[in-house]
Formats: C-alpha cells, structure tokens, sequence
C-alpha cells in the first residue's frame, strides 16, 4: 500500500517534470517578439541561436560588404519571415536582368510562377517539399546562408539539388551539355579576344563595345546553362557570340 | 557506353555554328533585322500584341538606315578602289582562330 504511494507520488513527480521540461523547450523555441527589428538586432540575437547561419551569410554573397541584411529578404517581422524569404520576388526585387529573366525563362521558372498560389511556402527548402525550385531553393537550399550553387563548391553539390527531382542519369546528361556549351563559348571568346588584340588599333571604341559584348553574351550561356534556359542557351548566348564575332572581324578588316 | 560508340553531337546540342554565322557583318545585321525584328512583329501581330508590332517596326527601321548606310560606305570604298585599280586580296582573317578551327572538324 504504502509502496504503492510512493510509486504513484513517484509517478506524478516524473510527468510533472517531464511537462515542465517540453514547456521550458517550447518557450525556448517560440519566436520571442514580432518586431520590427534592426538588422543589427537580428544579427546579435541569431548570432547566439545559430552561430553557423550567421557564419554562412558572413561568407556568402550576401555579406555585410554587399549591403543585404536579413531584413533584405525576411523583412523587418518575424510573421512570415521564411515565407517572404522563399518566394521569389524577393529575390527579383533586387536582382534583375539575365540572372533573373533566363530563370523565368526556364520550364522550372515557368512552372514555379504559375502554381505559385498552390504551393505552400511554409515547409522548408528540401526534396519533396517543391514541385519545382524556385531561386531560393537553389540557392538558399535547406537554410543555407551562403550560396549553395557557388562554383567554388564543384559540380556535385549542384547535382545532388537536381536529383532530389531527376533522375541521376539525365541530370550528369545536363551537366555533361553545359559543359560543352560552355566550352564552345569559351573557345568563341578565346577567338574574339585574340582578333582584338591583333587589330591594329585595339583600343577603338567600337571594339572595347564588341569586347564587352562577347564578355556579356558568354555570361548569358552560363545563366542558360545554369538555369536549364533554353533561349539563353541559345539566341542569347551563343548565336549573340557568332555574331559578336563577325562584327569584330568586320571591324579590324 | 560513349567511348565504345562515339555520339558526335552537331550544331545546336553543343551550341555551334548557327545559322548565318558564315557571312559578313552587313548580312547578319539583316538576319537580325529579319529573324528578330520582323518575325517578332509579325507574331506580335498574329497574337494581337499592338505593342509588339510596334516595337519590331521601329527596330526594323532602325535597322533599314543603319543597313543602308553600310552598304553605302561599301559600295563607296569599293568603286574608289575599283578607280584605283585596287584589287582587293582576300586575308586569312576569316578562317582562323580558336573556335573557327575547332568547328571546321566538329560541325
Ligand atoms: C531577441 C532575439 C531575436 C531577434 C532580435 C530576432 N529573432 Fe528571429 N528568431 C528568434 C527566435 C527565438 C526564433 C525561433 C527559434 C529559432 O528558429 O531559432 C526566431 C526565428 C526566426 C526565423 C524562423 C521563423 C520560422 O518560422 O521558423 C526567422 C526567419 C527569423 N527569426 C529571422 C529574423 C530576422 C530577419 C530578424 C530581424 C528582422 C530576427 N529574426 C530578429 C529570435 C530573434
Ligand atoms: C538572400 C536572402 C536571405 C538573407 C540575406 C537572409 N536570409 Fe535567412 N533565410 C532565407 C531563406 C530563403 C530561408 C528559408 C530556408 C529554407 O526554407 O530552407 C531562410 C531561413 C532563415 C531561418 C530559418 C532557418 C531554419 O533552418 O529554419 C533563420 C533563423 C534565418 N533565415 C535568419 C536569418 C538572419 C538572422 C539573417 C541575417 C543575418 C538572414 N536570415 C539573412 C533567406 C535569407
Ligand atoms: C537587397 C537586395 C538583394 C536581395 C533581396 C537578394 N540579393 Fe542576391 N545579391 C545582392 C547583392 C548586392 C549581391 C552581390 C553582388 C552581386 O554579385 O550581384 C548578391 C549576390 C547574389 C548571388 C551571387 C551572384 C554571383 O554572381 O556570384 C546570388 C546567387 C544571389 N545573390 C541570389 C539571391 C537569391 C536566391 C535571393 C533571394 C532568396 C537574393 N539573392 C536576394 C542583392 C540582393
Ligand atoms: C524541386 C524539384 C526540381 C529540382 C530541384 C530540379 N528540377 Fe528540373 N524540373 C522539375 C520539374 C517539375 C520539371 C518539369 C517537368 C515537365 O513537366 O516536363 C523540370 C524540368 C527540367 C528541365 C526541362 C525539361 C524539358 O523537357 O524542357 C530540365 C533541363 C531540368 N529540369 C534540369 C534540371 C537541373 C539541371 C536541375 C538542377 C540544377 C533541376 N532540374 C532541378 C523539377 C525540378
């Protein structure tokens, strides 16, 4: 009887605790305060929750240095504050032209546009969770604060992104062509450069303006082959070089 | 697999030569001018987009003068040098360079 007492007193003493901890742990988790907070702020307290987030934005493309803060793409609240950042108007507002229009360009562009109202922008940036990846996605993947797509991390890791959806075999088909096509441009490039320097007078304003032009159209095959662009592949990109090339041709003859 | 049966890929796959790339700077302004400006007001046209059809008018003008005033200067330069009896001599400036050789075997 009395061991029986001691057991149930026992028993209730270890709920208790056990509620008092997952209480303790819930607050600990829960979003303190709505703001608005200063981006200093944001800093500072994330710093001491996630010091390996604030690490990665540190590093990445969006360091201090390039004047965006968390607010850039969570805003200043923490109501929505993922979800914000997800979509790709976020990203749009700031950056602009080839990078962004070879993007909407894409089927996963496409698609990513037109079902944006049935996609739901609070699950986290992984596999599974998007029909098809949106600028974030690829880039933010998974919490990522830097860039995951950054060339200096090798083609594997932009692989493994495209194999959450493809296929293994189709997707070492796509960078096995974007290879290629980068090379072609970069051989057509290697050309216009070298016919500018054997001009006669290399330093003639419409040359430096082809030069520009090559410079400006090789990127646009990488936004192509990055994006999965067929018309950044394409008219922009490659047949935009064939032409810089005759112009250059016509201009030193 | 590739290396017991080679695929030689050809022209848009890797992104060579395109059409039109064998020719002069005054001739691949008028693909240009035909390619994008006009086929692009013409389906603007076919799609109802007004704007559209503007737009590719006013680049296909653009492209008139510029084209017209080329072929002016050509033709100048030529019939002086035809007074001069000036032959001109071909240069190898056309058929030579990283990516010209390279697609002379792979296109
Ligand atoms: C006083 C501390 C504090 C400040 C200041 C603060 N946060 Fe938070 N934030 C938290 C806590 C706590 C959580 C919830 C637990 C977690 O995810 O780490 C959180 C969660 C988040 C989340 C995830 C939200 C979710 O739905 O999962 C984002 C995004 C975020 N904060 C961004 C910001 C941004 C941007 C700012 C500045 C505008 C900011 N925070 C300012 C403490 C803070
Ligand atoms: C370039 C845009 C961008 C910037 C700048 C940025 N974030 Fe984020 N952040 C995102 C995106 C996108 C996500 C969603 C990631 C996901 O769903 O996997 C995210 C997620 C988060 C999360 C939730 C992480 C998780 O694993 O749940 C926190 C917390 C956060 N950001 C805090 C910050 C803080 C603090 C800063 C400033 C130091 C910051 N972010 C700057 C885009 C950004
Ligand atoms: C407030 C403006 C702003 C917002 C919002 C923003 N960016 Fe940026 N981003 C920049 C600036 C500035 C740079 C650094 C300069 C540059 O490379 O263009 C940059 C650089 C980058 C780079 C590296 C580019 C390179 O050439 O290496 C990537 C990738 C990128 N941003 C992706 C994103 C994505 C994805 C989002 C949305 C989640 C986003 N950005 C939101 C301003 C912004
Ligand atoms: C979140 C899922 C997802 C990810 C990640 C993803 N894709 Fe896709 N992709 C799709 C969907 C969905 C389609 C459209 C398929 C369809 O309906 O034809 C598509 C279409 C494509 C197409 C166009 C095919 C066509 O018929 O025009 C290419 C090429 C492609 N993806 C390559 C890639 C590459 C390369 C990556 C990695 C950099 C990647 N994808 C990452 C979901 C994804």
């Amino acid at each position: 009887m009395a061991a029986a007492v001691i057991y149930r007193i026992r028993y209730i003493v270890c709920l208790l605790s056990m509620l008092s901890l997952a209480v303790h742990t819930a607050l600990a988790n829960e979003i303190p305060a709505q703001g608005p907070f200063t981006d200093s702020e944001c800093v500072s307290c994330h710093s001491d929750r996630n010091p390996e987030l604030i690490r990665q934005w540190r590093n990445g493309p969006h360091d201090p240095a390039s004047g965006v803060g968390c607010s850039s793409c969570h805003g200043s609240l923490h109501a929505d504050a993922n979800v914000k950042a997800r979509k790709n108007q976020g990203c749009t507002n700031c950056h602009e032209g080839p990078a962004s229009h070879s993007y909407s360009k894409s089927k996963h562009g496409v698609l990513n546009r037109i079902e944006a109202h049935e996609q739901d922008w609070r699950k986290p940036l992984k596999s599974g969770n998007y029909r098809a990846p949106g600028s974030a996605y690829c880039h933010l993947h998974d919490g990522d604060h830097d860039d995951t797509m950054s060339a200096d991390r090798g083609p594997e890791v932009r692989q493994w992104i495209c194999v959450g959806c493809h296929s293994p075999r189709y997707v070492r088909e796509q960078f096995a062509n974007g290879r290629r096509q980068l090379d072609i441009a970069d051989l057509k490039l290697t050309e216009g450069k070298q016919l500018i320097a054997s001009a006669a007078n290399s330093q003639t304003k419409e040359l430096s303006k082809l030069r520009q032009s090559l410079i400006y159209h090789r990127r646009n095959v990488l936004y192509g082959v990055g994006h999965q662009s067929p018309d950044y592949q394409w008219w922009h990109g490659q047949p935009a070089l064939d032409g810089d090339l005759i112009r250059i041709r016509d201009a030193i003859e | 697999m590739t290396s017991l049966w080679p695929i030689e890929r050809i022209g848009f796959y890797e992104g060579q030569a395109s059409a039109f790339y064998n020719v002069s700077a005054i001739e691949r302004d008028y693909f240009e001018m035909w390619y994008f400006d006009n086929l692009g007001a013409y389906k603007s046209a076919a799609h109802g987009n007004l704007e559209g059809v503007e737009q590719g008018h006013r680049k296909m003008e653009a492209a008139l003068e510029s084209i017209g005033n080329k072929a002016r200067e050509i033709r100048d330069i030529s019939e002086t040098e035809r007074k001069a009896g000036i032959e001109p001599e071909p240069s190898g400036l056309w058929q030579t360079g990283a990516y010209t050789d390279y697609n002379r075997e792979h296109n």
